[in-house]
């Protein structure tokens, strides 16, 4: 299944700034996901911002990336100015049905 | 103790139906794919495939209550196609909600769905929806196809509480809607058991009794008992879980987020 386009920009932009190569890049931020709660085929340009900002620089920080703070600043503000869609398929995330569920 | 379970069950059938009804008038309102799956899983498995189910088997308490066959039969049928037809409502809602993308997803739909429809097929043709204590492999096949709908979808909710748990300490999940996970995987998960409980209940009588057909009151009683104790339970909490899905109250509302508040400093 395909990854989202909100995790393959921030795949991306780590490998072209750092010293990780892909799949170096890839694992760092899946774990980063994953102790986020999150998954790469559905996580939205919102949720990996939280991700870059609050979960990554320890990430980057344990597998000896320099100056990580500035770097995920930098893939922040990036990720507002790509402009990136919602979820790759469009299709409504668990959380919209459950919140529907409820009536709020 | 008949009394407690018969309200528990009757508890449980007006809050079924209540929630078919309103899930349905949503779907038809919006053509929601998910609200309609589970609309029909209330209405046809929660209600349609109770009630005569509950008329067939009273007889199991009161032996003057049983009925003539041809029409235990018939009533029978009419629950196990609504059992049926709501648990294919299970698997397509698990799907289109959790895994609308995954090629495998579907596959397991589409598994599901024949089995029950093998099973049916097989109960009709075979068994005759006899109203026996231990049925044929038609029915267990069928049974097969509507646990494993009930087990998937509690899976899947718990392993998405999972997440919303990690999401709620970076503010990325609500409170209510993340609890909303954990309360449908408990209410799936008792409805999953009450089906185990049935099927456990019947192999140990059949064992017991050395009889399929025939009730035996002396050894129905207390299997009975026991298995009553388990299903009002069940119920209970189904009821309990399945009422603060769709109508979480104020209080609740207020309870969980003081909570979410409280365990993020």
């Amino acid at each position: 299944m395909a990854d989202s386009q909100a995790f393959e920009w921030v795949c991306g932009e780590l490998e072209r700034s750092t010293s990780l190569d892909r799949l170096q890049a890839r694992g760092t931020l899946r774990l980063a996901l994953k102790e986020a709660g999150l998954e790469a085929r559905s996580v939205t340009a919102a949720q990996i911002d939280a991700v870059v900002r609050r979960v990554l620089p320890a990430e980057l920080r344990a597998r000896g990336i320099q100056d990580e703070a500035a770097l995920c600043e930098s893939l922040a503000a990036g990720l507002v100015a790509a402009e990136l869609g919602a979820t790759p398929s469009g299709a409504e995330s668990p959380e919209e049905v459950f919140r529907r569920l409820g009536g709020s | 103790m008949l009394v407690l379970v018969g309200l528990v069950t009757a508890l449980n059938l007006i809050l079924s139906l209540v929630v078919g009804i309103r899930l349905l008038g949503r779907a038809l309102g919006g053509g929601r794919a998910p609200e309609l799956s589970l609309a029909v899983y209330f209405v046809m498995s929660a209600v349609i495939g109770t009630v005569p189910q509950v008329i067939v088997y009273a007889y199991f308490g009161d032996p003057t209550l049983e009925l003539p066959e041809s029409l235990s039969r018939a009533l029978l049928a009419i629950a196990i196609f609504g059992m049926a037809v709501g648990s294919g409502g299970v698997y397509f809602f698990t799907w289109k909600t959790f895994r609308p993308d995954g090629r495998w997803s579907r596959a397991i739909v589409v598994a599901g769905w024949t089995t029950l429809a093998v099973g049916f097929v097989i109960e009709a043709v075979r068994e005759g929806f006899a109203p026996v204590i231990f049925p044929g492999v038609g029915h267990w096949i069928g049974w097969t196809g509507r646990t494993l709908a009930l087990t998937g979808v509690a899976f899947e909710s718990f392993r998405y509480y999972g997440l919303q748990r990690r999401r709620l300490r970076l503010g990325l999940a609500e409170p209510l809607v993340a609890n909303r996970f954990l309360l449908w995987g408990i209410w799936a998960t008792s409805a999953a058991i009450n089906f185990i409980a049935d099927c456990v209940t019947r192999a140990v009588y059949a064992v017991a009794a050395g009889t399929t057909t025939e009730v035996i009151p002396e050894v129905m009683a207390p299997i009975a008992n026991a298995t009553l104790v388990i299903t009002m339970v069940l119920g209970l909490v189904a009821a309990a879980t399945l009422f603060l899905t769709f109508f979480p109250t104020t209080a609740y509302r207020r309870w969980i987020e003081a909570r979410a508040a409280a365990s993020m400093g």
